[in-house]
């Protein structure tokens, strides 16, 4: 019997991940078939294709696809490699195309995926083209979920909706902040990470780090006049199921939805008691202040990351290497909201999210750090995950939502012997 | 662009590479605070994304990696000096490389400037390189010349292997 990924003691409320499951090759592999390969994975959003004929190209868990809405509005997801001989076919970022035509020997192919222009068509069989064989490749499936969208890559996988169970819930509550709907702020921050993939996910939902990994963050906002309310940062875990999970809690930052802070101005102020009101006839009294006052950091597994905190941050990663991870973020804003407020958005979440934050460096400074701890896995094996197993509704800065991930991590990746 | 050489615009160009030259330096040294004191009261430092066009970028619609108005480049150099800013604690070594420096546009008292630059930083035994050419808007004060506005370009698809900018570019 191979030795255990993940110790799992209720009784002693104890809980361990095996410190190899971020450093060996093998599992990597095991990863990239059994998790990459096997559940629905994050897309892009359905603001980004607006109109007919926009498209978006993206690498999702290694894989390189093309996000189209075709001229008949409909949305479609391909991957980015021609059907002929392998070679990407859309080789920009983003615009507005009808067609695409691959450069290597010219095939041209609809925006519905559909071949156009066989170049030197007379010189193969009469029924070459049928059966899609000259067709771009369709992902098995694409959903959308919220105006998320996801893709499988497996043929049999349950629906989006029951794949995401209780996360439905909080991706309503991301989109449903506005009636005009969501949309993607224009600019991605496109990053990597000397890490794990895994330990991003521990870091995207942990509340505990916050005091000592962001110390400077926290000075930041104590010292800038008016950044700050008098709410305590206080909150709980929830295990989503399915490996999803979220932490919920107050904080004393400012939220461009409707937790305002002084800095703001008294103009700030009408506006977001005007956002508010709107919140509380369309949602009721609960659910406007659930989704105003209330911090998200969630996860759904195994690599979409929601945070709805002093912004909203949707950000999607995957391995390239045990000890490697690329990251793609984008900032989600409110579809009508006034220039003020987006402009106070993006500044909001710059103070703290991403590669040039007061915060997301002195993260990737923690992560790589721990992937070279992780060398010594042979002498010191374990990680632990156990803050908070013992009690009744765990903290926000407890560890239950990391463990709602690793014990689907397990259940997916280990085999028979290993669990 | 048609190429003069006054004496005035020699001057003029000499003051705004010695300037340069001197940030340079003074960012490489980790002198923050005099670095800081380059920035008129209105100053603010910017690094746009990779995936928006430097003509059509504008920080104020899409997502930056850094907009700092001079509020938060203070706070910036504040945290970049503290042994909790754990990125740069211990602190990376830095070189600047500033170069193809052109004086795009003065009115006498407003300067346009642009330059190439390659930054190293280098932590943990591994060396990171930013390229990219900077944007500076430069404004006369008191005979000084000030940055007003610096933007730094950058000639990269994203921030891949870099990871962060816990520097300052």
């Amino acid at each position: 019997m191979t030795d255990p990924l993940i110790i799992d003691d209720n009784d002693r409320g104890v809980f361990k991940v095996a410190r190899r499951s971020f450093t060996s090759q093998e599992i990597f592999e095991q990863e990239r078939d059994r998790i990459f390969q096997n559940c629905w994975l994050y897309l892009g959003h359905e603001s980004e294709l607006r109109n007919a004929n926009e498209f978006v190209t993206r690498t999702v868990a290694g894989q390189n696809l093309i996000f189209v809405r075709g001229k008949d509005g409909e949305v479609r997801a391909f991957f980015n490699v021609c059907p002929h001989r392998g070679a990407t076919v859309c080789r920009e970022k983003k615009g507005k195309a009808k067609s695409f035509q691959c450069m290597y020997h010219g095939w041209v192919f609809k925006n519905n995926g559909e071949i156009n222009h066989l170049s030197g068509e007379p010189a193969y069989a009469k029924d070459f083209k049928e059966n899609g064989n000259c067709n771009l490749r369709a992902v098995p499936h694409l959903d959308s979920y919220a105006g998320f969208y996801f893709v499988s890559f497996k043929e049999d996988i349950e629906p989006l909706p029951d794949y995401l169970a209780g996360a439905k819930e909080y991706l309503d509550i991301v989109a449903d902040q506005s009636s005009a709907g969501m949309e993607i702020v224009g600019g991605t921050q496109e990053y990597s990470i000397r890490a794990n993939w895994k330990l991003l996910v521990e870091n995207s939902v942990d509340g505990y780090h916050a005091e000592s990994t962001h110390a400077t963050y926290l000075d930041y906002l104590m010292n800038t006049n008016g950044s700050l309310t008098a709410t305590k940062l206080a909150g709980k875990g929830y295990d989503l199921g399915n490996g999803h999970a979220v932490i919920e809690y107050s904080a004393p930052w400012g939220r461009p939805i409707a937790q305002w802070i002084p800095m703001w101005g008294e103009k700030g102020k009408e506006e977001l008691d005007r956002v508010y009101a709107e919140l509380v006839e369309r949602l009721g009294e609960d659910k406007a202040k659930q989704m105003a006052t209330l911090n998200r950091n969630m996860i759904i597994f195994p690599n979409l990351v929601i945070n709805d905190i002093m912004a909203i941050t949707v950000r999607t990663f995957y391995p390239t290497a045990p000890d490697e991870m690329m990251i793609n973020a984008f900032a989600l804003g409110v579809c009508d909201e006034s220039e003020w407020r987006r402009e106070y958005r993006l500044s909001n979440f710059l103070e703290f999210i991403g590669p040039g934050g007061f915060a997301t460096p002195d993260d990737v400074e923690a992560l790589e750090h721990c992937q070279r701890g992780f060398q010594a896995h042979a002498n010191v094996p374990w990680n632990d995950i156990s803050k908070g197993m013992k009690a009744s509704q765990p903290s926000f800065d407890d560890e239950l939502q990391m463990r709602a991930f690793w014990r689907e991590w397990n259940r997916r990746v280990a085999t028979e012997g290993e669990k | 662009m048609k190429i003069t050489a006054t004496q005035e615009s020699l001057l003029r160009y000499f003051q705004i590479q010695q300037l340069l030259f001197h940030e340079a330096q003074l960012l490489d040294s980790w002198r923050l605070n005099e670095w800081l004191d380059l920035f008129t009261e209105d100053g603010g430092y910017f690094v746009p994304p990779t995936d928006v066009s430097a003509e059509e970028a504008d920080p104020a619609k899409h997502l930056y990696y850094i907009a700092d108005n001079r509020a938060r480049l203070e706070e910036r150099v504040i945290r970049l000096d503290k042994r909790t800013c754990h990125a740069e604690f211990p602190r990376s070594k830095v070189q600047h490389l500033v170069s193809n420096i052109l004086l795009e546009s003065d009115n006498g008292t407003e300067v346009g400037v642009s330059a190439g630059f390659v930054v190293y930083r280098t932590k943990n035994g591994h060396t990171d390189t930013f390229i990219g050419h900077y944007r500076y808007l430069l404004r006369e004060v008191e005979g000084e010349l000030k940055i007003v506005k610096k933007t730094c370009n950058l000639a990269l698809d994203g921030l891949r292997p870099q990871a962060k900018i816990s520097i300052i570019l």
